[in-house]
């Protein structure tokens, strides 16, 4: 029975032995990117393996300075992920935790040298499959105009900004057209988004406009967090962009609808 | 400044005789070595002038290359025509500009001191200039009073194209040097353009409270 | 100066409802940001020069006992005088008595943080004494009785119509009907109006960007000439700095210099960059007769013994604040103190505690842009987490943020409970929503939902889908 494995995986000899850290949002709020991740990891060659004892990565508590509770979950991700050869999450934003801040977090215990030994192994989604699977491309298409949001734990703690884009430019029919100040963070932030709801919005707002100016169908982006604030916010707006998780573009998997959306793909059509 | 610094070795946790840390900050002070130098203030010469022109054009600063000292008093009488303004100048006792000949400038009146709020144009000498940002150094003194770089409306600058160098470092050597580094004057000004500010909207304005026009004559 | 950090966040919903405000600061996000790039593009060399500046930094911090001694050895030696002033209050009295001394009334005054870090001019301004701010951004916002909103242009929040009517209401023995509608002719009025001031002034304080321990300089970093001006007219020269700023070498200062300006305006180095170093020479001509260093501690050296001494490396070049999409939202006066921004919120907490600055560190998303600029290399978004923790610890968090986070803790450490709760509430939600697949009101979440709506779960959870597959037998 499932409930009595330590994680559920198709076994297969020799490959790659990935855990996918599928992170607390995506488990709760959007499941179609934790099998879209699979997918892709699977069609990069890897054994891919769901740890099922994963719940939060200790984010909210870390930058809340709860650090006691932040390492208490730190210690049991490690604990359950650490025997892998790489561990993955569908998000730049968890994926930096894990790795970059980890160490910082119990650089005082006991656990250090197994955090950084830890965090060589973990990966953002896309920057894995193109920096350690050596993908280049996606045999699929996509006919539609996109833009793209960097989240800011990925761009700036990861260095992920050409890998969604090498991936997403490979698909046949795909139209990529940048943000302008597209660095900017959209106000999203954790915690902050509701500790700070008025600048947060003026963040998002001016990120909105900038993604209307874009003039595309949809917007992606590697982290749900920051996705489902533009999309509520783009939604409050009356906006027809769609928005979607990388991860359901590159692996083809955009029936579900999209983010805060009650519609199929409307311009955008997977091939 | 016992006080002071017993505080802070209390903080560092340190002791005022570590010979260690003592040798550290001597060497440091002692051995005048330079951090990284960009590459652009490492070329040649004749690059080295080129660049100190343009860098100093970019900012506003207009520029005149003669090759003899004799052309600076003609450089200096056409600047006024061009810009309309009375013939007086002030300058310092320098002795660069000591050697000008003024004689075919005849109705040029030449007055020697510190500024004053009346005068509207001065000339000074740069013992140095620094071509990686297009950056004069004046040394104040009793032949370079300090205001005359400051208060006239328009302050023209000689600089001799031998004085023109690579970077700061190099340009810190043209001073007389002691055993610690350079006998700094009361004041050394860098200056690169004229003055400006950007604080009403972000709009750049040159001419602020110090000169609205620079102009730079090199020679040689 | 007086704080308003305690109500941080009426400070920031008025700025956000400020529309003339929002518009300054929507000229400041593209100027800055733009210029420094380009300065940052143009010089290949720029990201090895920050960190040769960092390194340089945290030398001279580790050894400041040390190169303090240099220092001072070598400022008096040039026939500088140095006051060790522990506290701002001490520093604002050092200042007042050698005004006193001087007999002085008039006292003209270059841009300088530290001064304000001291309520300066409030304290010289009680005892009679008659400051007159000279940098043209001082200049306006101390027309108009405000303090700075940034920390390199502090005037950024004032558009030019405010200035044209603040001249016209001060500068009352000028013509009515003159012509100020553009910014050229503001700036040619307040050279006008300061001209006879800086030859008439008693006293000229100036802050300083640096001292160099090798010379005993101090230096100073401008464009407008107000500053030299200030410490060249005036027959008494006070520079008011901070231990912070010192530097052993006049090559070490070179590095900096290189990389300072670059970061604030984008320039390749400010107009003006000037070395002081004692007073007038006995030949001299002009130059002060007096040269005054009034050295502040105020709480820095309990800093470097702390968590938090990498923010002495910093050289308030401003880059924090203005690639920050908070400070870019609210501006500087919401931070409620001297230092907006960033690194406002990691220095305003040790200098007021966190009874009165606990939003500041919290007002962040952690984006890490103002770490990414920094030429320091100052890790502000570590920084601000360590004032969390301290928050965290002393009880300060909010009781709703508290328990909610408490309790998101305790389930999330109990991946079965975890999984058991959330496969009931997820689709709950999923079905509460509808086919609109998003809440436009939610209690407890109004902070979201009032501006946006949330977007509602797809259904079941991501373990619940994987479990069902996995005994479907489609894995």
């Amino acid at each position: 029975m499932a409930e009595n494995i330590n994680s559920l995986h198709v076994p297969q000899v020799g490959l790659p032995r990935v855990a996918l850290y599928v992170t607390c949002l995506v488990d709760l709020f959007r499941p179609v990117v934790g099998f879209a991740a699979m997918k892709l990891l699977q069609e990069a060659g890897c054994e891919v393996s769901v740890p099922l004892t994963q719940t939060c990565c200790g984010q909210p508590a870390y930058n809340s300075g709860d650090r006691q509770a932040a390492q208490e979950l730190a210690i049991e991700v490690i604990k359950n992920f650490e025997s892998f050869d790489y561990v993955v999450a569908p998000s730049g934003s968890c994926a930096g935790m894990l790795k970059t801040h980890y160490p910082e977090l119990l650089k005082d215990t006991d656990q250090y040298e197994r955090a950084i030994s830890f965090a060589d192994k973990v990966f953002e989604l896309t920057s894995f499959l193109v920096d350690k699977c050596g993908l280049q491309s996606v045999d699929r298409g996509f006919a539609g105009r996109i833009t793209y949001h960097d989240a800011c734990a990925g761009l700036r703690e990861l260095n992920v900004k050409q890998q969604p884009r090498a991936l997403l430019n490979s698909l046949r029919g795909l139209e990529l057209s940048e943000l302008s100040d597209g660095e900017a963070c959209c106000g999203f932030g954790g915690m902050f988004c509701v500790k700070y709801p008025e600048i947060s919005d003026a963040m998002v707002s001016k990120k909105c406009a900038n993604i209307e100016a874009a003039n595309t169908q949809m917007l992606l982006g590697g982290d749900m967090g920051c996705l489902m604030n533009m999309a509520g916010k783009l939604s409050r707006d009356g906006s027809s962009i769609e928005v979607r998780h990388v991860a359901e573009i590159l692996a083809g998997m955009s029936d579900e609808p999209p983010i805060a959306g009650m519609k199929g793909p409307k311009q955008g059509k997977q091939k | 400044m016992n006080g002071f610094v017993k505080n802070i070795r209390r903080a560092l946790g340190v002791t005022a005789s570590d010979p260690e840390r003592l040798e550290v900050v001597r060497k440091h002070l002692d051995d005048h070595a330079r951090n990284l130098i960009p590459e652009r203030a490492l070329r040649s010469h004749p690059e080295l002038v080129d660049n100190f022109i343009k860098m100093l054009e970019s900012v506003e600063a207009t520029v005149a290359h003669l090759s003899e000292l004799a052309d600076v008093a003609s450089e200096v009488a056409r600047y006024m025509i061009v810009n309309d303004l009375a013939h007086q100048l002030k300058c310092g006792a320098d002795k660069l500009i000591g050697e000008i000949d003024w004689s075919e400038q005849s109705d040029l009146v030449i007055m020697s001191g510190p500024a004053t709020g009346e005068d509207v144009l001065s000339l000074t000498h740069a013992f140095a200039g620094v071509s990686e940002t297009g950056t004069l150094f004046v040394a104040s003194g009793p032949e370079n009073p300090v205001t005359l770089s400051f208060l006239p409306e328009t302050n023209i600058v000689l600089i001799r194209v031998r004085d023109i160098v690579g970077s700061y470092e190099d340009a810190w050597l043209k001073l007389p040097w002691g055993t610690r580094g350079p006998q700094m004057p009361r004041t050394v000004n860098f200056i690169s353009g004229p003055s400006r500010t950007a604080d009403i909207e972000q709009t750049l304005i040159t001419g602020a409270h110090g000169p609205c026009h620079l102009h730079v004559i090199v020679v040689g | 100066m007086k704080s308003t950090a305690g109500s941080f966040k009426e400070n920031a919903q008025d700025a956000l409802k400020n529309q003339r405000l929002q518009k300054s600061l929507k000229v400041l996000g593209r100027g800055f940001v733009e210029k420094r790039a380009k300065a940052r593009a143009a010089l290949p060399e720029f990201d090895e020069l920050c960190q040769q500046g960092q390194a340089i930094k945290t030398h001279t911090l580790k050894h400041l006992d040390l190169y303090l001694e240099v220092y001072e050895k070598q400022l008096v030696a040039s026939g500088g005088h140095l006051h060790l002033a522990h506290t701002a209050a001490d520093a604002c009295e050092q200042i007042l008595q050698i005004c006193r001394d001087k007999n002085a009334r008039l006292i003209t005054k270059g841009k300088s943080m530290v001064a304000e870090e001291i309520g300066l001019n409030d304290h010289l301004e009680e005892a009679g004494l008659r400051v007159l701010e000279t940098d043209l951004g001082e200049y306006i916002i101390q027309l108009r009785n405000e303090p700075p909103s940034h920390i390199v242009a502090p005037a950024v929040h004032v558009g030019a119509d405010q200035v044209e009517a603040d001249f016209r209401r001060v500068h009352k023995e000028l013509p009515a009907g003159r012509d100020l509608s553009d910014p050229a002719a503001l700036v040619f009025e307040a050279r006008n109006m300061l001209r006879s001031e800086f030859i008439n002034a008693d006293i000229g304080i100036t802050g300083a960007n640096f001292l160099i321990a090798q010379t005993g300089s101090s230096v100073i970093v401008t464009n407008e000439g107000n500053g030299d001006l200030t410490q060249s007219l005036a027959p008494v020269h006070i520079v008011i700095t901070s231990i912070d700023k010192l530097v052993p070498t006049l090559n070490d200062t070179s590095t900096l210099v290189r990389v300072l300006a670059r970061s604030a305006t984008g320039q390749s180095i400010t107009t003006y960059t000037t070395f002081s170093t004692g007073p007038r020479r006995s030949q001299d001509l002009d130059g002060p007769q007096e040269y005054h260093v009034v050295l502040l501690d105020n709480g820095r050296t309990e800093q470097l013994a702390g968590e938090f001494s990498e923010a002495l490396r910093c050289i308030r070049c401003g880059a924090c604040m203005n690639h920050c999409p908070v400070y870019q939202s609210i501006g500087g006066h919401a931070y409620g103190w001297v230092y907006p921004g960033p690194i406002g919120a990691v220095l305003t907490p040790s200098f007021l505690g966190l009874d009165e600055a606990a939003d500041l560190p919290n007002a962040s998303s952690l984006c890490g842009r103002c770490e990414q600029v920094c030429p320091m290399g100052i890790k502000l978004p570590d920084l601000m987490r360590k004032w969390r923790e301290k928050h965290h610890q002393g009880g300060g968090l909010p009781v709703l943020v508290r328990s909610s986070l408490t309790a998101w803790v305790i389930v999330a450490k109990r991946p079965r409970l975890y999984q058991f709760m959330t496969g009931i509430v997820m689709p709950l939600l999923a079905k509460l929503a509808g086919c609109k697949r998003n809440f436009r009101w939610l209690p407890l979440a109004t902070g979201w939902t009032n501006s946006r709506d949330l977007p509602a779960p797809s259904g079941k959870t991501f373990m619940s889908l994987l479990k069902k597959h996995q005994r479907e037998g489609r894995l």
